[in-house]
């Protein structure tokens, strides 16, 4: 298998990280029954996440199973990572050119019908992490649009591929978390004109003899600029890229209890593991957070509001998706020993 | 990456949540369905990784993989 993000990727640094056999759950898929290798064997077609058996007697395989062997099936949710990220940063001008990218890429693998249709049902899950993660690391600005892009991810993972793949859901299970982050990105997205703001105002203070003011106002501006370069530096990525592998569904919520289907129930299952180093980023990613401006909620969310049905009626994926207060996330986090 | 391969029966496929996919050699197949059903899944992440590694553009070599 071969990455097919990072020939397309174009900034340094965001390609995504291959993710480790570690940690995952094994599934039998299948327990094969017939000949020994001595009497023809049987004959199977491996195509990424697509296994099928085929009847080629007289083709003599590329390989022979015998004691046994591993792949890796993660290409198609890579790129979709990658595309995400590059559609929020140029706020979607490339969607065509992307688009002509992934489907040259699929041509170039030789993918079949049913790997195409299993790849982009992964590429909708994918893009979706990546274009809110990006909405994230672009400092704000771009949330609205990572948001969008992100909805049509996901409505394209359900559309296109089948909503029930393990494969897709594993990558989908990136989404919530992402999504909380966004969120509280969100909550500060307009630190870039508070900054402005603070700047003003603590040399309006100054002027006017109120020191204290300026004081206050002045550490305002710093820390928020603070916070700004965690955003928009893009070595941060891989210092908090633990925080969109696991699940965490403070933004995406489901309305009830009964609406919660098998892929919300999986990213809730994922929460508990979360790793030492992944603590450690969100205490420091809240850290800087609660050290910034109180949030606010910015219109780029409210065009979210409301209940999104992706699938269609009774769908798979049922979301309420709604600003996120600040403390809700910590609260969450803190359910976790995460205090921040 | 699209391969045909030979397997036997008795072996046994498997998927992790994690992308990764497995053929399990049919001496080693009922010792993985025990782990996998027990929920030992690090004992078959440190057994799948001993495996040999199926990768685009590489051959078969005396009969066996890679």
């Amino acid at each position: 298998m071969y990455n097919i993000a990072s020939p397309i990727t174009p900034i340094k640094g965001i390609a995504p990280k291959e993710k480790a056999m570690e940690g995952g759950k094994w599934k039998i898929v299948d327990e094969f029954d017939g000949k020994s290798h001595e009497d023809g064997g049987i004959d199977i077609f491996v195509s990424g996440g697509v296994v099928r058996r085929i009847n080629a007697p007289h083709h003599k395989p590329d390989e022979y199973a015998g004691w046994g062997s591993f792949w890796k099936s993660l290409g198609a949710g890579a790129y979709g990572l990658g595309e995400g990220l590059l559609d929020t940063i140029t706020l979607g001008a490339t969607d065509k050119l992307t688009d002509m990218g992934y489907e040259g890429l699929q041509r170039l693998g030789g993918s079949t019908a049913d790997e195409i249709r299993e790849q982009n049902s992964v590429r909708g899950y994918g893009t979706t992490a990546g274009a809110i993660t990006g909405g994230i690391l672009s400092g704000g600005a771009a949330t609205g649009s990572a948001i969008q892009q992100g909805s049509k991810g996901l409505g394209a993972g359900v559309s296109y591929g089948s909503p029930d793949s393990e494969f897709a859901q594993a990558v989908g299970t990136y989404v919530p978390l992402a999504g909380s982050i966004a969120g509280m990105a969100v909550g500060n997205a307009g630190y870039k004109g508070d900054i402005s703001a603070a700047t003003k105002g603590a040399d309006a203070a100054t002027k006017a003899g109120d020191l204290s003011k300026a004081s206050e106002l002045a550490d305002k501006a710093s820390r928020l600029t603070k916070l700004s370069k965690i955003a928009d530096t893009t070595k941060n990525i891989s210092k908090f890229s633990p925080l969109i592998q696991a699940g965490l569904s403070t933004m995406m919520r489901p309305q009830a209890q009964p609406q919660v289907g098998g892929f919300q129930q999986g990213v809730r299952e994922v929460t508990p593991f979360l790793g030492p180093g992944m603590r450690e980023s969100y205490r420091q990613l809240g850290q800087e957070i609660s050290e910034a401006s109180s949030p606010k909620r910015q219109t780029a969310m409210s065009m979210m509001d409301g209940v999104q049905n992706f699938g269609g009626e009774g769908g798979p994926i049922q979301f309420q998706v709604q600003p996120i207060q600040q403390a809700d996330a910590f609260g969450y986090l803190g359910k976790y020993g995460i205090n921040v | 990456m699209s391969k045909h391969i030979e397997a036997e029966g008795g072996e046994l496929l498997i998927k992790s949540s994690n992308g990764y996919m497995a053929i399990i050699p049919k001496n080693m197949a009922e010792w993985a369905k025990e782990h996998i059903k027990s929920g030992n899944h690090a004992a078959i992440d440190h057994y799948v990784k001993g495996l040999k590694e199926l990768k685009p553009g590489k051959k078969a070599r005396n009969g066996m993989c890679l």
